[in-house]
């Protein structure tokens, strides 16, 4: 249920409650608790409803709402709604961010940065082959510049990349997880990419020249864990597949793209918003560079 | 108010495409200096088709791929009544941002000369880079003396930057010597390890030469090891002595010699793994390891 329904009701002659005390923003470590408080003054009893990304909260009906073990998916923007019978009022928002699990580190070669203008600073680590990238934006492939998070490694040439996206926590179609040869980390880079969107959908998108218009492919819709893509490159030729076992593939685009010898390749990870980290899987990973 | 207009804007803009009826005055400014920037007559009185919608249809259009074909295939006379209805605020968003791409594309010096005046600090930046890689793709010499002549700040020397990427395709020993010439930071930085990147493609023992000649630091660990990577390619043995030889032990060296033993083994699986062999037992040999079998179960294995 959306919070603003909340809104709608209570209104009344009485004075809706007062906030004396916001919602605090914080980062906290994976696994660990976090409390948001609230304190309103009225004259009249009060009720209480936590909301993350606008949706209410089940069971957060208190002054003091705790996320216990926090994990990357309760990231983003809380508030609460104080509601009496004069009416409601909504608190500042406090937005919740969530850090990788200490010691959590990246295998070698590959690096990690995030793309653009993302809201919210991403990460990613590995345990073992299971790769887990959190990252937020608007777009992981936009229309003139992209934002994303972005774990890479050089590519010197011909090469191929190959993962199974076993996990996206959105649902929107801009979230998208997936992988992407690209000449440059600069936002407006030339690129080709596949990728699960939120809704399930795999796409390949490409922009030929840099800052320039993408082109896109829209593929069949997978279930999570079993969507693998990959990509291969000979030369200025670049092919995007996708699969549901990683065995038997199905070309999505093939493209010819002008780029730099010398390109990076990797996993990539975008909420589709500013305000929210999504919290992506890989697992499968091969790389030929 | 149009494009143009905003040429001379100031104070907030207010997000609505169309100029009101009544106002001569924003029409007159409208006016004259459109036609002076794209030298488009008759341009309003163009009718709408699907191969040129209205600016609204065009806005209204949901499929973002139909709108990029859609701009990359209007001629200036076409783009010019576009521009003369576009809003600042449509330039914060993908429509606007193509349309304008493609004004940069067809007439780059009058982009140019209206982003250069352009007073809204939050769009500036990222317009000036759209005009400048724009113009490169047409006359790169004409866009880095354009940008060279902007005030000095972020906005510059990210764009330069940006130029820097362009040039390294086809001149990497230029692109080099732009990024020596960027200001000491980040995006001095990042070009010159990319433009590195490519040098060592085309002349490996020079680019060595110029990496090992940085001064002592995460730079220099960063541009050896990005060499002796691309080195791996043509030479899997005198990428593996370049990068133990010359990187300090920590991450970079870890990343060169997975890197080496990545690409080596390609080549000479069985060099590459007896060099593995020698490793003493560290993360870096099982990650080295791992990277054998994954190639191993791509065929590599003799």
């Amino acid at each position: 249920m959306f919070c603003a329904v909340l809104l709608a009701f209570n209104a009344g002659a009485a004075t809706p409650p007062l906030i004396t005390l916001q919602p605090v923003s914080q980062i906290v470590t994976s696994g660990s608790n976090a409390t948001f408080t609230v304190v309103a003054s009225t004259g009249t009893s009060l009720s209480y409803q936590w909301c993350l990304n606008g949706v209410s909260i089940k069971g957060a009906t208190n002054s003091v709402y705790t996320v216990v073990k926090v994990q990357i998916t309760n990231a983003g923007p809380y508030y609460v709604n104080v509601i009496n019978a004069g009416g409601t009022m909504k608190s500042a928002i406090a937005t919740l961010n969530v850090n990788a699990p200490p010691g959590s580190t990246l295998a070698t070669p590959w690096v990690t940065a995030d793309i653009g203008s993302v809201g919210l600073t991403g990460s990613a680590y590995n345990v073992s082959t299971v790769y887990t990238v959190n990252g937020a934006g608007a777009n992981a492939a936009g229309a003139t510049s992209d934002n994303f998070r972005y774990v890479y490694q050089a590519m010197p040439g011909n090469g191929s990349l190959v993962a199974r996206v076993t996990g996206l926590s959105d649902t929107n179609v801009n979230a998208n997880a997936g992988i992407m040869i690209r000449e440059t980390t600069a936002t407006g880079s030339r690129y080709l990419a596949a990728f699960r969107q939120g809704n399930g959908a795999m796409i390949s998108r490409s922009r030929v020249a840099t800052s320039g218009a993408t082109t896109s492919v829209t593929g069949a819709t997978l279930a999570l864990p079993n969507c693998w893509v990959k990509l291969v490159r000979t030369g200025n030729n670049i092919v995007s597949s996708t699969s549901t076992n990683g065995t038997a593939w199905m070309a999505l685009q093939t493209n010819s793209l002008t780029m730099a010898t010398n390109v990076v390749f990797g996993l990539i990870a975008t909420s589709g918003n500013t305000n929210v980290l999504d919290s992506d899987t890989f697992d499968n990973i091969t790389v030929v560079p | 108010m149009g494009i143009v207009f905003l040429l001379k804007s100031v104070g907030p803009q207010q997000g609505n495409r169309s100029v009101s009826e009544g106002d001569n005055t924003q029409k007159a400014r409208l006016h004259t200096p459109a036609r002076l920037l794209v030298e488009m007559p008759n341009h309003s009185d163009q009718a709408s088709s699907p191969n040129n919608p209205s600016i609204d249809s065009l806005f209204n259009e949901a499929d973002p791929e139909k709108i990029g074909v859609l701009i990359s295939a209007l001629s200036e006379a076409e783009l010019a009544r576009y521009l003369e209805k576009l809003t600042l605020q449509d330039l914060a968003g993908n429509t606007g941002r193509l349309l304008f791409r493609r004004w940069a594309e067809l007439n780059p010096a009058a982009a140019a000369n209206w982003v250069a005046a352009l007073s809204d600090d939050g769009l500036r930046p990222q317009l000036i880079d759209l005009v400048a890689v724009a113009w490169s793709e047409k006359d790169l010499p004409h866009a880095l003396a354009w940008v060279k002549l902007l005030p000095e700040g972020d906005t510059k020397n990210r764009t330069l930057a940006d130029l820097g990427y362009e040039m390294a395709r086809g001149n990497p020993l230029e692109a080099l010597q732009l990024a020596s010439q960027l200001p000491a930071g980040d995006y001095a930085d990042a070009l010159l390890l990319h433009a590195l990147a490519q040098y060592a493609t085309v002349d490996s023992g020079q680019s060595q030469q110029l990496a090992l000649a940085l001064p002592p630091g995460a730079l220099r660990e960063q541009a050896l090891s990005l060499v002796a990577t691309v080195l791996a390619k043509q030479d899997g043995l005198g990428a593996a002595r370049f990068a133990v030889d010359n990187i300090a032990p920590g991450p970079e060296l870890d990343r060169a010699v997975i890197g080496v033993v990545q690409l080596w083994a390609q080549d000479n699986f069985t060099g590459a793994s007896d060099w593995v062999q020698t490793f003493p037992n560290s993360v870096m040999r099982q990650q080295a390891e791992q990277s054998l079998d994954m190639l191993g179960m791509q065929g590599f294995r003799p």
